[in-house]
């Protein structure tokens, strides 16, 4: 069962938050300017694992959700964080039915951060 | 009888030439032949030859020009900022050292390579005092680079990190080239890159830079 949004937006708030006191060290103003970078770059991103999935392309898959994997978990995106880990374990297993069926929860969750 | 190769064409160069040109090993130039990034062909003797055009097709697809006064300058020890090369293919990764070195090292000349040969190219122009390379990157792996770079007569004076969000099993394989060289999990990059900076910037630059925050 999915979980409801409000339960949904207070675990990402408090993975923010965590990340910011733990990986940047309390630095806020980083955190905020290193997110604010991630979700230009997130357009980006998404285009990529589209055409990597349409191409079959496991080797530019495999990478990109490895530097997704690394980008959300530090800005305390965990759940993300993880499905990018489970499609770079995918793609790099030669799965590509796997990984592209991920890549869709992947960008879905990539479009929520996506800047406004 | 000796087979006698016939002299070089001008529009050939020989391998070490090339190494020589954008500042890699010979093995480096040998790998991007073999992987059909350089058009080569070989003399009656055996020998490679690299066709001038494929070689400068590579440098302007790279975006390597010719180096800059100011990079002459550091090649030379002139300059008065800190170089640092970081070997990296992802943006987001490039994007957070980038504000990083800007808060709180804006001493530091910050350059940025995408992968594996363009990082050995700008190395061997920009000679950087510091060298922060990633594992995993398009073309060759980081390792493998390293252990490319440590050939170089200019690697004895460089600062090396890996920066990676491999885990430790994950890095076993690379193992051979992380001897003596620190590693940084990419989760504890915020924290972990300004302490060895810190430590590895002289005096001055690093009194300089610690007074940007």
């Amino acid at each position: 069962m999915a979980m409801p949004q409000h339960d949904q937006d207070a675990d990402v708030d408090a993975g923010v938050a965590a990340a910011i006191a733990t990986q940047f060290g309390g630095d806020a103003v980083l955190y905020h300017a290193y997110a604010a970078t991630c979700t230009v770059q997130f357009v980006v991103d998404r285009a990529a694992g589209r055409a990597a999935c349409v191409a079959g392309d496991l080797s530019a898959l495999r990478l990109l959700a490895h530097n997704l994997k690394s980008a959300l978990g530090l800005l305390g995106h965990d759940r993300a964080s993880s499905v990018a880990a489970h499609i770079e374990e995918r793609a790099g297993a030669g799965d590509l039915h796997a990984a592209c069926l991920s890549w869709r929860s992947l960008d879905a969750a990539l479009s929520r951060l996506e800047a406004p | 009888m000796n087979q006698i190769d016939a002299p070089s064409a001008p529009d050939d160069f020989t391998t070490l030439e090339v190494a020589r040109l954008l500042g890699m090993s010979v093995r480096s130039v040998q790998l991007m032949v073999d992987r059909g990034e350089l058009a080569a062909w070989k003399t009656a003797g055996g020998h490679r030859r690299i066709a001038r055009a494929s070689v400068d097709h590579w440098r302007r697809s790279r975006s390597l020009v010719q180096p800059t006064p100011e990079a002459s300058e550091q090649h030379h020890g002139m300059s008065r900022r800190p170089s640092m090369l970081l070997i990296d293919d992802s943006i987001h990764c490039q994007k957070l050292v980038a504000l990083l070195i800007q808060q709180r090292f804006p001493t530091i000349d910050l350059h940025v390579a995408d992968d594996g040969i363009a990082g050995l190219a700008l190395y061997g122009q920009l000679k950087p005092q510091i060298l922060i390379v990633d594992i995993l990157l398009p073309g060759i792996d980081g390792a493998t680079l390293i252990t490319s770079l440590r050939s170089h007569p200019q690697f004895a004076s460089s600062h090396l990190a890996v920066v990676t969000s491999l885990d430790e099993a994950q890095r076993a394989p690379y193992a051979f080239a992380l001897e003596k060289v620190p590693v940084i999990h990419k989760s504890g990059l915020v924290i972990e890159l300004p302490r060895l900076l810190k430590k590895w910037l002289p005096a001055k630059s690093a009194a300089r830079s610690a007074g940007a925050r």
